[in-house]
């Protein structure tokens, strides 16, 4: 996961550009899950307002670069409100931009280990043995 | 029923803070918080973080305004209410253990003072998606149980002792 700051005033155009993505991790090979939100801290007292930030979490398969590279390029739109983004058309500078503002995991839970296609795969035999199974066929 | 996605930010003292440094790698070792939670059939995904600094990145100016936080995000299926319900009935020392010392937690003691302070605390997520929103953790894990029978059968001499033990195997498994 990662928090990254938005560009002053700009966090209600990252929410319209957030409500215009259309569905783009279908396009992100191995994402199990994924959430992209406008963060706003809570203020501590007597400190004064937070900026607010973008929070970028995702549960997908391998290292995160690759990963990184081809959601920050369907994302480009978004994270454009974000300090210091780089753009999408570097893939090393794309991940150094989102490693520097990583939040480390102390703890996690996962349902399964199996990847985005064992899980398709899986779902899709289970599906055909039901039907084999009604049908009272057999391979 | 697609699953439900839930971000949760709880200001935390620089002592719990401190506390979280030091008890979460000793946990994480032995799997203390996170076994009995893997256990439980509703949750996708779970991940706490400390976020010690806004922003994280270090060459950016600190902004003084934001708390010391415990991040908490995850992925479940049903609903809330029976999300946290389930949490403070199977792992509500493991929830003190986490929570204890954030701001304004109530305790676990009973569920709707924690429902309350879940609903002040939780951000709503702009974005969310998921690969099999019509599959729940309970139907993954089965497929993928399912497949490895499957596998053996496909394999076997597929002899009707064969089928009829695949069939067995596979009956709490459809």
């Amino acid at each position: 996961m990662l928090l990254a700051a938005l560009l002053d005033g700009e966090d209600a155009a990252a929410r319209a550009a957030l409500r215009a993505l259309g569905e783009p991790f279908a396009r992100v090979p191995g994402t199990h899950l994924v959430r992209v939100q406008v963060l706003q801290p809570p203020p501590r007292r007597w400190r004064g307002r937070p900026r607010p930030y973008l929070l970028l979490a995702a549960e997908h398969d391998g290292p995160p670069e690759p990963w990184l590279a081809a959601a920050g390029r369907e994302l480009d739109t978004v994270l454009a409100h974000c300090a210091f983004w780089p753009g999408a058309g570097d893939p090393a500078e794309v991940a150094r931009w989102a490693l520097e503002r990583r939040v480390d995991v102390g703890f996690s839970v996962v349902a399964t280990d199996a990847t985005v296609e064992e899980v398709g795969v899986a779902l899709h035999r289970q599906a055909e043995v039901r039907r084999l199974i009604a049908e009272e066929r057999r391979p | 029923m697609a699953p439900s996605p839930l971000t949760i930010l709880s200001p935390v003292p620089w002592w719990w803070a401190l506390w979280i440094r030091v008890s979460w790698p000793l946990a994480r070792l032995t799997g203390f918080v996170a076994a009995p939670l893997q256990k439980l059939s509703f949750i996708h995904a779970a991940r706490w973080g400390l976020v010690a600094r806004w922003p994280p990145d270090r060459a950016a100016r600190r902004d003084r305004g934001a708390p010391r936080s415990l991040l908490f995000l995850t992925t479940f299926d049903g609903s809330a209410v029976q999300y946290i319900e389930a949490f403070v009935r199977v792992v509500p020392g493991r929830i003190m253990g986490l929570y204890g010392g954030a701001q304004g937690f109530p305790g676990v003691r009973r569920s709707r003072p924690v429902e309350r302070y879940i609903r002040e605390h939780s951000h709503p997520v702009d974005h969310f998606w998921c690969a099999y929103p019509d599959a729940t953790v309970t139907m993954k894990r089965q497929a993928l149980a399912l497949t490895a029978h499957y596998d053996a059968y496909l394999a076997s001499d597929r002899s009707d002792a064969a089928w009829r033990r695949f069939t067995t195997q596979a009956q709490t498994l459809l």
